[in-house]
């Protein structure tokens, strides 16, 4: 059984940012195929619509060599023990004048839910974005039905701008998407207490 | 059908800061290789007008800027007479270095490098965002060094021997501007 | 010196919107980059000819996500703006309008009510979108009373989102529902 295993490529393990279950990575090319999988889950990829791209082919641009800072960072999730990546988040539409960007977070691997893990991962992206990379304001677009996601948003702090209203078009019928915002002042005050 | 349209960007007093365009990248050229002029800006080799032209191409729109360039643009005149610009723009730790070069040399030391400088610093600080820009000029480029203290800055580091002009080195000093400190002084 | 050509688009009654004129790349730079434009919108980098080239280049796709129009003064017979999308979202039927009335001579004349107000119509009537949305910094009055005027509603204020001449300011996102304008529009005389 050993033997099959390491027949397949074993994920490799570069940790960026160390939390306690999880840690973010650089994104591999290796797992595009994972990535592709995560992004056409039926269950996931309506929700995701506005932050993702949905073909390998979108996916690979993501990895042409840049040659510089863009507008775009992002990460694997890695999960510490049992040493596989669950999914994909990041900073997307970075303005660095206005020091802001969209935050992006999702579980791929379906028994990962429900375990805290991406309130771990988004709390970690957080503090990286505002600490490391000297955001001013973090903001997210959430589905109305993505209960799931706003909730964490939600825990982390985030405050809800305003109602997008009829924003997308899902499964026949037109879908609210709720604004949210984090100042790094606020997530900082946050964290003293 | 060479249209002249006026590509104003920034207005100032006694000149204009425009947009680059292609159509003066010869100019550019003839300032950038210029002998008297890149003693001191340290070009070292020649500068292709086909190099220039690329430094004027949009860039892919998911690269951020490395550097901005703008043409000094005389309004008595009516004619370009420099570049004056941002380059090494690090967005991340929101620093840039100045360059600056008053092509023509008829129009120095007459306050026109001063006068840029400011607008640049304005446009730098208030619109871009950015934290710090710095300056590093080689000690016998005295005029320059003149402009800036006429801008009330003062060295911040002078590093040793860092170029090397006609069989000697020559230190360089970094001149610095703060947003801060910059902003709070235009008041 | 050449005539300069207008390819009309959509007819309104001072304004004509044309296809945009690669001829004319150097006005629409020279728009972008105006100063006193820098009070409303915010044009942070230099524009030039070759980057406007690019993008009318770019966007002779099958369905353009970007489509923009150049506004044509019928009675100075001159270009003197543009508008158009910023994106349109096909699946969700969804479109961002942005307008430009570059040349300051034409500003306060009702003319950004005009063009946008044609915009609407043909998104409505011809491209068959269901929402409109737009977006301005809370210091371009100009841009969100037009929107006021013609009865889009305020649906979002992103707080702090820009950096602009040193501080932080609000931006404001407006839509407009093709059910809400088959009523809105009866107010106005533009075609």
């Amino acid at each position: 059984m050993s033997e099959e295993k390491e027949k397949k490529k074993d994920p490799v393990y570069i940790p960026f940012i160390e939390g306690e279950n999880v840690a973010l990575a650089p994104t591999n090319i290796d797992h595009i195929q994972l990535y592709t999988k995560w992004n056409n889950n039926p269950k996931a990829r309506h929700y995701a619509r506005n932050m993702m791209p949905h073909t390998t082919e979108d996916l690979k641009k993501w990895f042409e060599p840049r040659g510089g800072l863009t507008q775009h960072v992002g990460f694997e999730i890695w999960h510490k023990n049992d040493k596989v990546p669950i999914g994909t988040c990041g900073f997307g539409r970075i303005n660095w004048v206005d020091r802001n960007a969209n935050i992006y977070m999702s579980i791929g691997e379906p028994e990962y839910w429900n375990k805290n893990l991406g309130t771990e991962a988004s709390r970690l992206l957080i503090d990286y974005g505002f600490k490391e990379l000297n955001f001013f304001k973090i903001y997210a677009g959430v589905f109305e039905p993505n209960i799931r996601s706003w909730s964490v948003a939600e825990k982390d702090g985030f405050v809800l701008e305003g109602v997008e209203k009829k924003a997308i078009y899902i499964d026949g019928e037109y879908v609210d998407a709720r604004k949210y915002r984090l100042f790094k002042e606020d997530w900082l005050n946050k964290q003293a207490k | 059908m060479e249209n002249k349209v006026k590509q104003t960007f920034i207005k100032g007093e006694n000149i204009e800061l425009w947009a680059p365009m292609v159509e003066n990248v010869e100019l550019y050229a003839k300032w950038v290789n210029s002998p008297t002029g890149r003693m001191y800006s340290r070009v070292p080799t020649p500068q292709r007008i086909s190099e220039l032209k690329k430094l004027l191409e949009p860039k892919p729109e998911f690269l951020v800027q490395k550097e901005i360039y703008l043409e000094i643009y005389h309004k008595k005149d009516e004619k370009p007479i420099g570049i004056v610009g941002l380059v090494d723009i690090d967005w991340l730790n929101r620093k840039a270095k100045i360059s600056i070069n008053i092509g023509e040399s008829e129009y120095w030391g007459k306050g026109i490098a001063g006068e840029a400088l400011k607008l640049l610093f304005d446009y730098a600080f208030e619109d871009l965002n950015l934290h710090k820009l710095y300056a590093q000029i080689y000690t016998p480029n005295h005029q320059l060094i003149r402009v800036f203290e006429k801008l009330k800055l003062a060295p911040e580091a002078t590093l040793k021997e860092e170029i090397y002009v006609d069989g000697k080195y020559y230190d360089a000093e970094i001149y610095c501007v703060y947003k801060k400190e910059w902003l709070k002084g235009n008041n | 010196m050449t005539e300069v050509k207008q390819y009309p688009f959509i007819e309104g009654k001072n304004l004509t919107l044309c296809a945009p004129n690669l001829d004319n790349i150097n006005l629409y730079a020279s728009w972008d980059n105006h100063p006193d434009a820098r009070k409303y919108a915010r044009n942070l980098f230099p524009a030039t000819p070759e980057s406007f080239k690019k993008f009318l280049e770019e966007g002779q796709g099958r369905t353009p996500r970007e489509i923009g129009f150049e506004i044509w003064h019928k009675a100075d017979n001159k270009p003197i703006g543009f508008i158009g999308f910023n994106f349109i979202n096909w699946a969700d039927r969804m479109g961002n309008i942005g307008l430009n009335i570059g040349d300051p001579a034409y500003w306060r004349k009702d003319l950004g009510l005009e063009a946008t107000y044609l915009i609407l119509e043909y998104a409505f009537n011809e491209l068959n979108l269901v929402k409109i949305t737009a977006d301005m910094y809370e210091m371009n009055a100009p841009s969100w009373k037009i929107c006021e005027k013609l009865g889009m509603k305020r649906e979002l204020v992103y707080m702090k989102q820009a950096y602009v001449k040193g501080k932080y300011v609000d931006s404001y996102q407006y839509c407009l529902f093709k059910e809400d304008w088959k009523n809105l529009r009866k107010k106005f005389e533009f075609k």
